[in-house]
């Protein structure tokens, strides 16, 4: 026996702002521990969804093959414009996926865990961002990996490294859409249309093709949100692709989604928090 | 002498702490889920070193009062506080002196083993990271969990989560105890283990509320008994 209950003192006094710093870093790694402990616990599922990424390869890499003029003048120059679309979606799919995580946790009632946890169930919500962006990150250098030495894909490997800080803009950029789905849930139990919203954006965004051949009705919804710089400056910088406007330009818009959406989408989460706890309902599903 | 035992001639002989100002205060507590008063009126106030036993029928509101004294739902009408603090206005701090244990059986990551669902805890509740290991080895000792803290939870028998998801409830050492119907599927240690640590909460200085349906019983002193029967609180 190592210690008696009662040699531990009950809770001291207050955190001082000091050890809140501290502590909040420390519960958000905490998430990260725990969520790849989880996914690790599921090596099968590991495989196969890296498995996916390679069979999307494929598919475009012989879709690639039927592409000839316009923007591209070879099969090559569009399957790079597509590799980078495909490693965007899968990094900003990662801030999108907190609503469903907060779905899990509330079925699962460990909810119930967060929301009683000093750390805040607003925190926690946060916090379960942190390992899907960085695992999303890691399967986006996977995905180029894969195009790199199966299918001849050329990366700007001195740029390449600019990819990182962009992919984790881009995702915060998204975050607060997820935010709105994750106040939805918590205050109505579901958000439909995540996967719908996902769909639209990544058509109007220029994933599979250029934005350039939207018509002009649907051509200005690629300018409102924070995929389409996030894209374009993630091609520039991974293979090589012109800008389609100044890069200051496109940062300032992404980190506007950032600094001025997040915020909002945190206070969204934390008053559907207090709305579902007057309700009553904060850990129903 | 059993550890039972020990705990309940331990408990008989606490000093009687009527004096001390409540740690945990309810003032006039009501709750409605639409037309039907679940809480009316309710006042209760525990004070340092007391243990509380709830009981009523099921349905009758013990959960909902439960969880008005950890913060999670607001009462329409009233007030609560534990240790002057409000569970809104201060409830980082509030929810620091709180340790909660639902009745049933989730609130467990199944594919993660108990020490590092310990850890993830001890994470939750803020215990500072050079404190954490300490406050680990403490619950993992204090609930007997050596043999399977490295086991995953769903490998655990329904006793064993039991004890686990307690650990996980009280590894920052809350200053007040709440328990919903904590008896389940725990055995006879298990239920002397739970005995223990609540005698050492009280020793401490901390109290605790046991909720338990009518007609069960615990093998434990209670320093106050009530029921809760039509939305009043009864002294029993």
């Amino acid at each position: 026996m190592t210690t008696t209950a009662a040699e531990l003192p009950l809770l001291p006094g207050r955190l001082t702002t000091w050890d809140v710093v501290r502590a909040f870093p420390s519960a958000a790694a905490a998430f990260a521990r725990r969520d790849l402990a989880v996914l690790l616990s599921y090596r099968t599922r590991v495989v196969t969804s890296n498995l996916e990424s390679v069979f999307g390869l494929f598919l475009f890499y012989y879709i690639a093959r039927l592409v000839h003029g316009g923007r591209f003048g070879t099969p090559q120059q569009y399957f790079a414009f597509v590799v980078v679309g495909m490693v965007v979606l899968t990094i900003v799919q990662s801030a999108l996926a907190i609503p469903t995580a907060l779905r899990q946790e509330l079925v699962a009632g460990t909810f119930e865990r967060l929301v009683l946890s000093p750390f805040g169930a607003t925190a926690a919500v946060l916090a379960l961002m942190v390992f899907p962006i960085a695992y999303a990150l890691f399967r986006g250098a996977l995905v180029l990996l894969f195009a790199t030495t199966l299918f001849g894909l050329h990366p700007h490997w001195h740029t390449a490294i600019a990819a990182v800080p962009l992919g984790v803009l881009g995702a915060l950029a998204f975050a607060p859409l997820a935010l709105v789905f994750t106040a939805a849930i918590l205050v109505f139990k579901q958000a439909p249309g995540q996967g719908a919203v996902l769909a639209i954006i990544a058509f109007v965004s220029g994933l599979y093709f250029p934005v350039s051949l939207l018509p002009w009705w649907l051509g200005w919804i690629s300018e409102i949100q924070p995929f389409t710089p996030s894209v374009d400056l993630m091609r520039h910088v991974l293979v090589g692709l012109p800008l389609q406007g100044t890069a200051s330009g496109m940062l300032l818009k992404m980190a506007g989604f950032v600094v001025i959406g997040i915020p909002a989408g945190t206070w969204l989460v934390a008053a559907a928090g207090r709305l579902a706890r007057r309700r009553g309902t904060i850990t129903e599903y | 002498m059993s550890r039972l035992a020990t705990v309940t001639l331990l408990v008989a002989g606490v000093a009687n702490k009527r004096a001390e100002p409540a740690l945990l205060g309810l003032d006039g507590v009501t709750k409605r889920w639409g037309p039907r008063t679940v809480l009316d009126d309710v006042t209760l106030h525990i004070r340092p070193g007391e243990l509380v036993w709830l009981e009523g029928d099921n349905g009758v509101g013990k959960t909902t009062l439960l969880r008005i004294v950890i913060g999670m739902i607001h009462p329409d009408t009233g007030s609560v506080s534990l240790d002057g603090l409000h569970p809104e206005h201060d409830r980082r701090e509030y929810l620091r002196r709180v340790g909660f244990l639902s009745a049933g059986d989730r609130a467990l990551y199944p594919r993660l083993n108990a020490r590092r669902q310990l850890r993830f805890a001890a994470s939750l509740a803020l215990v500072p990271r050079p404190e954490q290991e300490a406050a680990v080895a403490h619950v993992i000792d204090a609930f007997g969990l050596e043999e399977f803290a490295d086991r995953r939870a769903d490998r655990l028998s329904t006793g064993q989560r039991q004890r686990l998801r307690l650990a996980m409830s009280l590894v920052h050492r809350p200053s007040i105890v709440v328990l919903d119907e904590p008896t389940n599927s725990l055995d006879r240690d298990g239920l002397a283990i739970l005995g223990a640590y609540l005698l050492d909460v009280r020793q401490g200085g901390g109290a605790a509320v046991w909720a338990a349906p009518s007609g069960t019983h615990a093998d434990l002193h209670f320093d106050r008994a009530f029921s809760l029967e039509n939305g009043k609180l009864l002294r029993r």
